[in-house]
């Protein structure tokens, strides 16, 4: 019992909002280093030195930001769910905090998602849309993202939007296993998947180390900028304590 | 003078060969575009957003000076 004291009492503290603060200060850095350098990999390998794709050609490249930003819009979602859960059960401020600032950006990629989806769909199906499963179960991804958004802006009393924000993230979490078995339960225009977790992926290794690179690159950038803004909100919220007081005067 | 010209000239083909991105450069390049402009207009917005913040504190603290701690 002791030993799981101990872990509570520092989860609690890393979760405060004045050390979450000073330690997302030193984090930062290394998520721009990191990311950087996967970016810049990425791009060289997926774009110069991955070979063309033996049916889709060079239109194959539009796989290095699509199922990124694919794969983002689904894991900031489940984030944002996991947070709502959290928030919910044990009152963590950094929790709601994380909410806020997460669902534009997971917005933003998910918009990226159906967009260069809708690049690659035009030379590839011959069409720009279609009420594909997938591609509708991502749509209404997005408009979840949306309604996290609007609900938070539309409550006026902070405590209850939270509140409200976190049921509605958990509600639509549904929404992700639908996204993700979509192209297995109906059999449509989308592609499988091209690598899954516990399968050999169905891709070479010189297309699968960019991708990863890539992935991963969106995934620093993601936890980059997530944490740049939930420190710029932080400090508004934490505004009437004395150590932002004393932050912000120095 | 040939060997010259003519690695210019090979660089240059193959320069070209890669924006052409075998006749599917317009959706290439335009799905790149696109993830650029989305990762840096996000970028942007958050330092400037952070700026404000910042400034916006600054005037809260002015504006409510009764919450200074008694020094």
């Amino acid at each position: 019992m002791p030993k799981m004291d101990k872990l509570l009492v520092f989860l609690h503290k890393l979760g405060s909002p004045k050390s979450f603060y000073a330690w997302s200060g030193r984090a930062l850095p290394w998520f721009v280093i990191i990311g950087g350098i996967l970016f810049a990999y990425g791009l060289f390998a997926g774009l110069v030195l991955a070979p063309p794709d033996y049916q889709q050609g060079d239109a194959l490249r539009i796989i290095y930001v699509h199922v990124p930003a694919a794969f983002m819009s689904l894991f900031i979602y489940s984030m944002i769910a996991t947070c709502a859960l959290i928030h919910l059960v044990w009152r963590v401020k950094l929790m709601d905090v994380m909410m806020q600032v997460s669902a534009p950006i997971g917005a933003w990629m998910t918009f990226l998602a159906l967009f260069t989806g809708a690049i690659w769909g035009k030379p590839m199906w011959g069409i720009w849309w279609i009420w594909d499963a997938r591609l509708t179960s991502e749509l209404i991804l997005l408009f979840l993202y949306l309604g996290l958004i609007a609900l938070r802006q539309a409550i006026i009393e902070p405590q209850q939007a939270s509140r409200a924000v976190a049921m509605l993230a958990l509600i639509g979490f549904v929404n992700i296993p639908i996204i993700h078995y979509s192209v297995y339960w109906w059999n449509t225009l989308h592609q499988g998947a091209t690598i899954a977790k516990f399968a050999q992926p169905s891709i070479a290794n010189d297309m699968l180390y960019p991708l990863l690179a890539m992935m991963m690159a969106f995934f620093c950038y993601f936890i980059g900028l997530m944490m740049m803004r939930a420190r710029s909100e932080v400090l508004w919220r934490e505004r009437r304590t004395r150590w932002i007081r004393k932050l912000i005067r120095d | 003078m040939d060997q010259k010209i003519n690695t210019g000239l090979m660089m240059l083909t193959s320069l070209q060969t890669f924006l052409w991105m075998g006749g599917y450069a317009l959706y290439v390049w335009f799905a790149f575009a696109m993830a650029f402009l989305v990762l840096s207009l996000n970028l942007v917005w958050s330092l400037r957003q952070q700026r404000k913040m910042k400034h916006a504190i600054r005037y809260w603290l002015q504006e409510n000076d009764d919450y200074a701690p008694p020094s």
